[in-house]
């Protein structure tokens, strides 16, 4: 980290309060304005790393292993990806995606899986984009099928641990 | 005197600007990243609360990826995408071009896998060399020996800050940037000369007439040239 800011000097007056306007590179076009960096990294939202890792591994692996095909297609990673991202983003700060597992199935298309003793989220992914992705949800002996979006599939992760 | 060989890269970051943000998603834009660059960005993947996302102005980032050697970062947003690449500590003296040629890759990508428009380019780069007195060392080089003497006698302070505006290739028409000013680096606040350069295309480019990937590879490339070479005469030998 490299410090120019100087403490001696005297901080300067907020733009309204002065008669003159000083040149400034912050405030010429010319300049490339610098990147907001401060609001993201202390922001506090949930990571979700780990389960695109995985799912960059698989795309990144071997295309057929002794099961069929183990690699997934380039629309159900894009996909897979777009509901997970999408799908933190609707969490927010209040809750975390849980921990998870990613798998191809036997056409190139994308499980994620959040098993627990009590309930269980699959969001399954096909290899193609004609057909609608859709999450699995059963929870105490109830179960059923949906659309996945990234509002139902937050609705169903909050309430796995 | 200081020379350009004393100065090590602290860091280089290729910035565009997208002017058509009703594209943006921040899933796709992560999806297209990943697909190509998975193995690069492995580390902690960052995103903004989507309730955020209406108050902020385009500019702001919606996600951060970023390596976990810490030599990657990538923040994109509606309006804008960075790439900066920084050297590990280990890095012996890389040049220019090798840090700039990853983040171009990303952009190119971004541009040709997204079919985004982009309005403005930049290229910043910040280098650093440790001085005993960066302040007298600046003052010696710039400044003509009459002032040396007297008002620049003793300054603890020194900053020069240098703005042009010119082609370096026909066709190209850039805003130049030079900034040396005096610095501290580490807990231990070595004192250093730190420059910054930032080479970008003008602000008021026509939209309509947006750069794709071919251009922006020309523009890194012609950037990466100048300012290596801008660099060489603010500190010659």
């Amino acid at each position: 980290m490299i410090a120019t800011h100087d403490d001696r000097s005297t901080p300067r007056l907020p733009k309204a309060e002065m008669s003159w306007e000083p040149s400034s590179e912050i405030d010429d076009p010319r300049s490339t304005p610098v990147p907001y960096g401060g609001m993201l990294s202390e922001a506090g939202i949930p990571h979700i790393s780990a389960l695109l890792k995985e799912l960059v591994e698989l795309w990144n692996g071997p295309e057929e292993d002794d099961y069929g095909i183990a690699r997934p297609t380039k629309s159900a990673f894009d996909e897979t990806v777009t509901l997970l991202v999408d799908t933190a983003t609707v969490l927010g700060g209040r809750k975390q995606i849980p921990r998870g597992c990613v798998s191809v199935d036997s056409v190139g298309g994308v499980r994620v899986e959040w098993v627990r003793d009590q309930c269980n989220v699959h969001l399954a992914v096909p290899a193609s984009d004609e057909t609608e992705s859709y999450i699995f949800h059963e929870f105490n002996g109830n179960y059923a099928t949906e659309e996945a979006t990234p509002e139902g599939l937050a609705e169903w992760l909050r309430r796995v641990e | 005197m200081v020379t350009w060989r004393d100065f090590s890269i602290d860091s280089v970051q290729t910035a565009m600007f997208t002017p058509d943000r009703a594209q943006f998603s921040a899933g796709k834009v992560v999806a297209s990243i990943l697909r190509k660059f998975g193995e690069r960005f492995d580390g902690e993947m960052v995103a903004l609360p989507e309730a955020t996302f209406a108050k902020l102005p385009p500019e702001i980032p919606r996600v951060t990826l970023q390596s976990v050697d810490g030599t990657q970062r990538l923040t994109v947003g509606p309006g804008r995408l960075d790439c900066t690449w920084s050297p590990t500590a280990e890095a012996s003296r890389p040049s220019l071009d090798s840090g700039a040629e990853p983040c171009v890759e990303v952009l190119t990508h971004y541009v040709e896998d997204n079919r985004v428009a982009v309005g403005r380019l930049a290229f910043i780069v910040t280098r650093t060399a440790p001085v005993a007195n960066p302040a007298q060392t600046l003052i010696e080089r710039f400044c003509k020996e009459e002032c040396q003497t007297e008002p620049f006698n003793d300054s603890a302070t020194f900053e020069i800050h240098n703005h042009k505006e010119y082609d370096p290739r026909p066709g190209f028409r850039i805003n130049s940037w030079v900034r040396c000013q005096c610095g501290q680096v580490g807990p231990e606040k070595n004192p250093v000369i730190l420059v910054l350069q930032d080479l970008n295309t003008l602000a008021n480019d026509s939209p309509a007439d947006p750069y794709d990937a071919p251009r922006i590879r020309a523009f890194f490339q012609v950037a990466v040239a100048e300012a290596d070479e801008i660099f060489r005469k603010y500190f010659p030998g």
